[in-house]
């Protein structure tokens, strides 16, 4: 305990000088009575248009259109996300993307094997589609080609 | 209403604006910065003193609000910068100081950098509790942390800073 507040004491002195130096400046100081007098003058004024617009009410119509605004002003709000959430956003598309094109994931023989089980369509006439030979043996009167 | 605040508020910068700047330059390394977290601080002082009402003694409400805000802009800025503000400081002072002056601002220059250089958490409770004089009680109000935790971290705090200062050639003579 003593020892704590030896250290204490030892700190204390070697900061006063540095510290000591510093102080709230008056031009800081009247920045913020600046900021704080700007905030009540717009107080005053919003409950004075507020005032006159509640007397206008109850004389004309309701404007449809400040009634939209203010139904929608939690449009008009800023949002900001944080830059962690913005990294971890794009990575989770990433991986996915990655996923459903496979571009990440390395393909095992086992899925090898498994596509080559897959029925496969096997056309006779070395895989060329049906229809094909006939119409090339068709044509080749026409290129000049005839049977010996 | 307004103006009953604008007052109260105006008299808590008499009272608290150095102690307020001083805590949070400690905390945040940087004296530009300090000062506009300092008028924050009273800002946000003036929007809010109808929660203040017989909740707490003021310097703890405004110390909570300095450690808040200088938490934020740390966590936004996501580093320390160490800003060299010898040079305001030597125009504030007008006579020549004396030698013994010149090595004790030396080592609290030296201390500051020490302090600088402590994680976050243990930076708060060594700055409240070894510079502000704040009793533990005062600590759980300001930083809003049980106390088993602000006394562990005090713990720790003090001995990663004594080995910082080791570090850096500074010599406690309690050790």
């Amino acid at each position: 305990m003593q020892e704590n507040d030896e250290f204490k004491n030892w700190l204390q002195e070697n900061l006063e000088d540095e510290m000591n130096a510093i102080h709230f400046s008056p031009k800081a100081r009247a920045q913020v009575t600046t900021k704080i007098k700007t905030e009540i003058t717009a107080k005053v004024t919003a409950k004075v248009t507020e005032g006159t617009a509640a007397n206008d009410a109850c004389s004309l119509p309701k404007s449809s259109f400040s009634n939209a605004v203010r139904k929608h002003a939690w449009r008009q709000r800023s949002i900001a996300f944080p830059w962690t959430v913005c990294a971890a956003s794009i990575l989770l598309l990433l991986i996915v993307t990655g996923y459903y094109v496979k571009t990440l994931f390395f393909v095992t023989p086992h899925d090898i094997a498994r596509f080559n089980e897959d029925r496969q369509i096997i056309l006779p006439g070395d895989n060329t589609p049906f229809g094909a030979m006939q119409m090339a043996n068709l044509q080749l009167p026409d290129q000049g080609v005839t049977k010996k | 209403m307004d103006e009953q605040n604008w007052q109260q508020v105006e008299e808590w910068m008499t009272l608290y604006g150095d102690r307020i700047i001083r805590l949070v330059c400690l905390v945040v390394n940087d004296l530009h910065l300090a000062e506009e977290i300092t008028q924050e601080v009273f800002i946000k002082a003036f929007e809010n003193t109808p929660d203040f009402r017989n909740q707490a003694s003021p310097y703890t409400w405004l110390y909570r609000i300095a450690i808040n805000l200088s938490r934020n802009y740390l966590r936004r800025r996501h580093r320390l910068r160490f800003e060299p503000w010898e040079e305001e400081l030597r125009q504030s002072i007008p006579e020549e100081p004396l030698e013994e002056q010149v090595t004790r601002r030396e080592t609290g220059r030296k201390i500051r950098n020490c302090i600088s250089q402590l994680p976050l958490r243990y930076r708060e409770v060594i700055v409240l509790y070894y510079y502000e004089d704040l009793k533990i009680t005062d600590i759980v109000k300001v930083l809003e942390k049980p106390e088993g935790t602000i006394k562990s971290h005090l713990a720790r705090g003090r001995d990663a800073l004594v080995k910082v200062m080791r570090k850096e050639g500074l010599a406690y003579a309690g050790e």
